[in-house]
């Protein structure tokens, strides 16, 4: 056949990702059968059944045999179960599982190009047969069946003897309710050959009587031409059970004729053979080779003459060019900040007419950049639908009894956070489940819980950002064996003393592992540090809150967008920054009463009765000309890990701006305490201020110039070397104790 | 001549391959996802030439559709071409016997599905 404008491969694309999609769905209906074994939906089934149906129909049209054969069983066994003809068991449920996994390899497989050879895909196979019964022969049979042995048996049925078929037709009176006609039928036999029509109007009523939708003609027609019985069949194949028919032949050169008369009772061959794969590549042959219609469709034109377009709610695009508007439209803002800039050293006189004219810029500037990072977001429902599965293999292989409990799937996010998101969250899960999570139902039972132990699963949007938290009712975490451990690691020196914060953040140093066998489920050779480090590349963060005895919660805060930031400029002596809105909470200059020097050498200021560690940007930094005092500079309170706060000294607020994010470890290298770079509307490039790492390294110069700087002012804090960070940013009672002797 | 079409199926890729074959042909496609949408689609639309539906579709599946078109006083005499896979001798029966016009194989190539709707179609 020539389908040379019809080309399969433009329709590949959407097919993978419908795939993708559709497995997402399978995954997530299978999770739910897992965990409501006994009580299971039958509408989930069915919904299963669909997916693998569709993933079938599609395969089959681009001929991956592989994967048509595959699912042809796993769906035969799907129907069988949605039906109720085989009963839903556990073991089943897990057969389906192993099913849908090899399913996903074969899709990949098939757009790899690629076939399938390892002993498990035979084996879920046969095992699929074994429960869909029917038997491994009848369903290999039909789903195997090569596809090239056809055209060679359709060569040996083109004779070319011409034969004359006597064709008695009488419809049943129902006919046309299917919408079939009598007409096209002749039409399409006089496509076979030369057709004579001989009409039989006995069963026509008083005209009175005749209904418009009932069939009253029968028909004999004479039809000669070289074609077998199935093409003169396949003209009558749609009406076969709506009327009498009978087929008589009369050879006209060499062979003796046949009769034969199809009935409903009796399918003839014919249809039979078309109801087998890969039977449309002959099927179609008879037709084209005639003389075609003036409505046949000659070859078929490009997809761009399509004369009209269906009216569709949604469109694919290409990721790339997302990302190039996405780009351009920071590039955008740049030019709008620097436009604005320059009206505003215009004189007045000219300046107040541009004035509204940028106001009104700038907010469709903004509202196209939010349209287009709408057009990036995705809920978070594709990678939490793993996480059900991951669990129940866990706690089986653990031999623990655990609920997975899913908050807030629909919270969306950007789609390159999405990709990032999965493996952070992957292990954060393991790490619940094999360190949180007791031993035993009955170490549970005996301290005071259900046996079966929960876990929380919670996506949320809070303050411009996404949190992801992960909760177990479990052991929370041993914090005496952290701290032994971290000695023996040489993590923290033996007589260290630590806060509990302090030491569960331990769990995130590298290197650090609690688990005293490696066990295969989560110490796979990366820990906590990893994860942590992941989620800090995104620009996010974690932390981590554990109550001895009743459980552990990790929160996982990351940016909802990894290309625009809202940001506040800030000047320090002759250097910009920017310090992200979201994590802002005000902004105020302490009278001069409200500031306290402690004895460790960091600074503290009372706001409303609470006190607030300052992070000195000119001393981290070493900026010079900048304020030191904070009664005459700005203290911007800040959010950090953990809902803390501290106070970032700044010498002035400068405005606040949207800035197209520039990263350094791209562009640079990565810094301390600054998490990306941006463009002023100036052009000259500006530090965006990490704050938690600010936090960080303030507190390490603590720690080193503590000993030395003990009891004096702030000012003359010495420049010290970061370490990692040992101190959680609330005040303790022996500095609040320090505090009240100054 | 250009008829207009309705195309059922749950599936993006069926319905686009459909649909590019039919506009291809010069015919109006209108494009429809379960048999509840079609449904609407066909009360908004006036006269449709032939419906092409897939059988296994959530909401409504293409039986249920058949079935309602057969009863619906302005569509009950549209062609209705079922969509089946190879294997499902029985949904061909059950189709006809709803009351649709023929039946096109899954995986069809486009000149099969365009022969078939000419096989249907005035």
């Amino acid at each position: 056949m020539s389908n040379n404008e019809f080309n399969l491969d433009q329709f590949k694309a959407t097919y993978f990702e419908e795939c993708a999609e559709l497995l997402i769905d399978a995954e997530t209906r299978l999770a739910l059968l897992q965990q409501h074994p006994d009580a299971v939906d039958v509408e989930d089934l069915h919904a299963i059944f669909r997916v693998v149906h569709s993933v079938k129909g599609g395969a089959g049209a681009f001929s991956f045999d592989q994967l048509v054969g595959f699912a042809h069983i796993y769906e035969t066994l799907l129907d069988k179960m949605r039906q109720g003809t085989i009963p839903v068991t556990e073991e089943l449920i897990t057969l389906l599982l192993a099913a849908n996994d090899i399913l996903t390899r074969l899709i990949q497989a098939a757009q790899d190009g690629v076939t399938l050879t390892d002993t498990s895909l035979q084996d879920i196979t046969s095992q699929l047969k074994l429960f869909a019964e029917g038997g491994p022969g009848e369903q290999q049979t039909e789903s195997a069946r090569p596809l090239a042995q056809e055209p060679a048996e359709q060569e040996e049925k083109n004779s070319t003897a011409k034969s004359k078929y006597i064709i008695s037709f009488s419809p049943k009176p129902h006919l046309f309710q299917h919408a079939n006609e009598p007409l096209l039928l002749v039409r399409e036999m006089k496509q076979l050959g030369e057709l004579s029509t001989t009409v039989n109007t006995e069963r026509l009523p008083n005209i009175r009587k005749i209904e418009p939708d009932i069939a009253y003609f029968s028909w004999v027609f004479e039809l000669v031409t070289d074609r077998p019985l199935e093409d003169i069949e396949e003209v009558f194949e749609f009406v076969t059970d709506d009327c009498d028919l009978e087929i008589k032949v009369e050879t006209l050169d060499t062979e003796p004729g046949t009769a034969k008369q199809p009935s409903p009772e009796d399918p003839d061959p014919a249809e039979q053979t078309s109801a087998l794969p890969g039977t449309f590549e002959n099927t179609g042959a008879p037709v084209q080779a005639a003389p075609p219609l003036t409505t046949t469709p000659g070859p078929v034109p490009p997809a761009g003459a399509a004369p009209t377009t269906a009216k569709v709610s949604s469109i694919r695009v290409d990721l790339d060019r997302v990302d190039r508007l996405v780009n351009m439209v920071g590039e955008l803002v740049i030019t709008q900040a620097m436009l604005k800039q320059q009206v505003e050293n215009l004189p007045p006189e000219f300046a107040q007419y541009m004035s509204k004219g940028f106001e009104d810029l700038g907010m469709h500037t903004r509202e196209i950049q939010e349209s287009v990072m709408a057009v990036r977001m995705q809920p978070v429902k594709s990678v939490f639908s793993r996480i059900p599965r991951l669990v129940r293999e866990l706690a089986s292989k653990l031999n623990k009894q655990v609920e997975l409990i899913t908050l807030g799937e629909h919270t969306e996010v950007d789609k390159t956070v999405i990709e990032q998101l999965a493996d952070p969250l992957i292990h954060m899960i393991r790490n619940s489940l094999d360190h949180g999570i007791e031993e035993t139902a009955n170490d549970r039972i005996a301290a005071g819980k259900p046996a079966k132990a929960t876990v929380t699963l919670s996506a949320e949007h809070r303050s411009g950002r996404i949190h992801i938290i992960v909760i177990d009712d479990g052991r929370g975490i041993n914090r005496e064996r952290v701290r032994i451990k971290a000695i023996e690691k040489g993590i923290i020196s033996s007589d260290a003393s630590l806060s509990d914060e302090a030491i569960d953040e331990l769990i995130f140093s590298p290197g650090f592992s609690t688990a005293d066998e490696v066990t295969d489920v989560s110490g796979r050779g990366v820990g906590m540090d990893v994860v942590r480090r992941n989620i800090i590349n995104l620009g996010g963060r974690i932390a981590v809150q554990s109550t001895p005895g009743q459980g552990t919660k990790f929160i996982m805060s990351l940016p909802l967008t990894l290309a625009v930031l809202d940001g506040m400029i800030v000047s320090v002596g002759q250097e910009k920054f920017i310090i992200s809105l979201t994590s802002i909470i005000e902004s105020l200059r302490p009278a001069k009463k409200d500031i306290h020097p402690l004895s460790n050498g960091s600074t503290v200021v009372a706001i409303r009765g609470e006190y607030l560690r300052l992070v000195l940007l000119h001393n981290l930094f070493n900026i010079p000309g900048a304020q030191h005092d904070p009664s005459k500079a700005i203290v911007v309170v800040v959010e950090i890990e953990g809902g803390r706060r501290v106070g970032v000294l700044v010498d002035e607020l400068l405005g606040q701006q949207q800035v197209v994010i520039k990263s350094l470890e791209e562009n640079y290298d990565p810094v301390e305490g600054i998490s990306a770079a941006t463009i002023l509307g100036n052009g000259k490039v500006a530090l965006i201020l990490d704050v938690d790492g600010l936090d960080a390294m303030a507190k390490a110069e603590i720690k080193t110039s503590a000993p030395e700087t003990s009891g004096q002012g702030f000012s003359e804090i010495p420049q010290g070397t970061a370490l990692p960070l040992d101190k959680p940013a609330t005040i303790d009672p022996r500095e609040l104790a320090v505090m009240e002797q100054n | 001549m250009a008829l207009k079409v309705l195309a059922v199926d749950d599936s993006k890729t069926m319905r686009d391959m459909v649909s590019f074959t039919l506009k291809s042909a010069g015919h109006d496609v209108i494009e429809a996802s379960d048999g509840r949408d079609a449904l609407t689609k066909l009360a908004g639309s006036g006269r449709v030439d032939l419906v092409i539906t897939d059988v296994n579709m959530p909401n409504m599946d293409g039986l249920t559709l058949v079935k309602e078109i057969r009863a619906n006083p302005t569509h009950r005499l549209t062609p209705i071409l079922v969509l089946t896979t190879e294997a499902d001798g029985a949904k061909k029966d059950e189709g006809r016997a709803v009351g649709a016009t023929g039946w096109i194989v899954k995986p069809f190539n486009p000149e099969k599905l365009l022969q078939v709707v000419q096989k249907v179609c005035p």
